[in-house]
């Protein structure tokens, strides 16, 4: 009978290797090192299977994971990085087949028995959880406004020496652990073994980490699916356009958030597979003879570093140049604004920026006519790229956009219920000619 | 047998060909070349506007029939015998609502932003000539497949993703998203060679004035050599569970 279960068991043992070696290997490494083929040049690093030391765990800090943490890492993946969600690929015997043989790769699995941090129910205080935010000082690397750019954030590092940005706390998609109270409840109470973020089941109450982990979740305030519409309406004022990014125009436009990737497209010097900014916020407004641009992004490093914006468009109107620096054929222009220089060509375009709390800000400000012209209803391409000096990203090291398109609203001279009007009384009177021809 | 009203042959006949220019061409084409290839909305909105107009050109040829085709409208408004209460409702009804529905129509098209202008369909393209006799030299084996997928997860699963379902960290930022390899319709409908040339040519290889120019897929040759490409071809196949067309 013993014998069976141990047959069973290591059966079951030899099927999560198999699975393992033709799905997780790849990252993870043959021997669970975290040192698969492509591990290095990936941030975060796969998990290292055999250390043993889990971030995402249920359990008190330095503890192990349970076996549904496990478990769920491999279903969900973990979001905002490369760790994909496998629960519509492996079947649930194989996952749980998985979670037994990463448990082998590691000898403190034999010893040790997680047990989960229980979870408090009940209502949580975000207001109060506001205050205990600034009194356990998770400013001091979340920054005042969630955005991972805390004071002391640029120093931080943990034990393999790579400096992991402090979670940038407004974009909850990017939570590997998910980002509801209660898996934040998880994060701050047990914190993440092996990085700067501790534990504070001794600092704080259960409840005070209740009204945390609340406050936490209400700070997520970003776009966690980016619009599919890749266009941005420049909509018309009367009277100048502004200059700063806090102008009260700007409210009178639709922002619109466009996802950003990795410049992965050219090879010279180096493909890019770690930008800081995952997303960049555009609005536009014209008024017929200058146009407008206001640019925002995360980047928690405000000062010291280069950091670059482009807006670039075809050279000649109706060409469609090549993603990022068109070709021989079809070229683009651009507008560049870059935080330690004066414009470099006088483009006849002026830039305004502007830096807090973890976000930049960029007005792109322009005569309306020139090369490109901006005309009402004409879609014109756009592409936006970004690059942020402290993660080393220089030349074409950068984040961008695809193709968009910005269109220049048209002056609204008419109004739409004039034309329903119209058509409403055209229709009537069409009526009451056919039931005159048809009844005489 | 009674007769049917020209009104409504001339109706189905739309509708027929209305039919198989919005959901027909899919499958036929899916039949007769493999890859299914709908036409666009506007190609759609065209072409049934020229079957309409050449409809109502053969209902005008003769006036007998352009006359029976009117006649059902006709005996709808005019009241030849007393009429019951049905006819009466349904008289008021169409001749209350048609006027605000017109306007609310009016009303949506006026408010409604212009649309930008759409690229040409299609994921599929021909495959270049010189491609077309171009074979996988390597054999599928276990080594081989799986030095392709060291290389796949070193240059290609950041947007083709490590499941290889399309969804890589940066698959949602690129238009059109990156191909999803378990998907049939994707490389389960095409042979080696054709991968071959959309890793070796990348966007830019595509055909000018398609969706070459925001396409994101890198041009591999030169980084990639051609052992290395097919070796990706056979671990995607491989670890994505489907099969050349040619292979099945």
């Amino acid at each position: 009978m013993i014998l069976a279960l141990a047959i069973a068991l290591a059966q079951s043992e030899s099927a999560g290797r198999d699975t393992y070696l033709r799905r997780c290997a790849w990252c993870h490494g043959d021997t669970g090192r975290g040192d698969g083929a492509s591990a290095a040049g990936m941030f975060p690093r796969p998990r290292d299977f055999v250390r043993a030391d889990y971030r995402i765990r249920s359990t008190p800090h330095g503890r192990l994971p349970t076996d549904e943490d496990l478990a769920r890492a491999i279903e969900k993946g973990l979001p905002g990085t490369p760790m994909p969600a496998w629960e519509k690929i492996l079947s649930r015997d194989e996952i749980a087949q998985l979670v037994r043989y990463l448990k082998s790769l590691s000898p403190r699995f034999a010893d040790e028995r997680p047990t989960p941090i229980a979870v408090p129910s009940g209502p949580g205080s975000a207001e109060r959880g506001r205050e205990l935010y600034r009194k356990a000082r998770c400013t001091l690397c979340h920054g005042d406004a969630g955005r991972g750019d805390g004071g002391i954030a640029t120093t931080l590092y943990y034990e393999w020496g790579l400096s992991p940005p402090a979670r940038n706390l407004t974009r909850g998609w990017t939570f590997k652990g998910g980002h509801d109270p209660r898996d934040l409840y998880l994060r701050i109470t047990g914190g993440l073994n092996g990085t700067p973020m501790g534990p504070y089941a001794d600092l704080l109450t259960d409840r005070e980490r209740w009204d945390l982990a609340h406050y936490v979740a209400s700070l997520d305030v970003e776009p966690s699916e980016t619009t599919e519409d890749f266009v941005v309406t420049a909509t018309y004022i009367d009277g100048e356009v502004p200059s700063g990014h806090d102008a009260p125009e700007w409210g009178k436009t639709r922002p619109i958030t466009i996802p950003l990737g990795a410049q992965v497209i050219r090879d010279a010097p180096i493909r890019w597979w770690s930008p800081t900014a995952g997303s960049v916020t555009l609005r536009a407004l014209w008024n017929g003879r200058e146009i407008a641009f206001l640019v925002e992004w995360g980047d928690p490093t405000g000062r010291g570093y280069a950091d670059s914006a482009f807006l670039q468009f075809p050279a000649e109107a109706g060409t469609k140049p090549y993603l990022l620096h068109g070709d021989e054929d079809e070229s683009v222009l651009r507008w560049h604004w870059q935080s330690d220089l004066a414009p470099v060509e006088p483009m006849g375009f002026s830039v305004h920026p502007f830096w807090k709390e973890g976000r930049r800000h960029v007005v792109f400000r322009r005569s309306a006519s020139g090369t490109p012209g901006f005309r009402p209803d004409e879609f014109i391409p756009l592409l936006v790229s970004v690059r942020d000096g402290s993660n080393g990203e220089r030349g074409d090291r950068r984040a961008l956009t695809t193709w968009i398109y910005v269109r220049p609203e048209p002056r609204k001279t008419f109004n739409p219920w004039l034309e329903a009007l119209a058509c409403f009384l055209g229709v009537v009177l069409l009526q009451v000619w056919i039931l005159k021809k048809v009844r005489s | 047998m009674k007769k049917v009203p020209t009104l409504v042959r001339a109706a189905m006949a739309f509708v027929i060909l209305y039919g198989f220019f919005a959901f027909g061409i899919a499958p036929v084409t899916k039949a007769l070349v493999g890859t299914a290839a709908p036409l666009p909305s506007s190609l759609v909105l065209m072409y049934s506007g020229m079957s309409a107009a050449a409809i109502l050109l053969y209902v005008s040829l003769r006036e007998e029939r352009w006359r029976d085709f009117f006649r059902p409208v006709v005996r709808f408004l005019r009241d030849d015998e007393p009429p019951t209460r049905a006819k009466r409702f349904a008289r008021a009804a169409v001749l209350v609502l048609l006027p605000p529905a017109a306007g609310a129509w009016a009303y949506a098209r006026a408010s409604a932003p212009p649309e930008p202008p759409a690229d040409p369909p299609g994921i599929h393209f021909n495959l270049p000539d010189k491609y077309a006799a171009v074979e996988n030299p390597l054999p599928w084996t276990e080594d081989n497949v799986r030095e392709g997928g060291i290389l796949y997860t070193r240059n290609c699963a950041m947007c083709h993703g490590d499941a290889q379902d399309g969804n890589g960290l940066f698959a949602r930022a690129w238009q059109p998203r990156p191909a999803n390899f378990r998907d049939t319709g994707t490389i389960a409908q095409l042979d080696e060679n054709y991968l071959f040339w959309r890793i070796k040519e990348g966007g830019p290889g595509l055909p000018k004035g398609s969706i070459e120019h925001r396409s994101a897929m890198p041009v591999w040759d030169g980084v990639l050599t051609d052992d290395e490409i097919w070796k990706i071809i056979m671990f995607e196949y491989t670890s994505a569970g489907v099969k050349p067309a040619k292979r099945k």
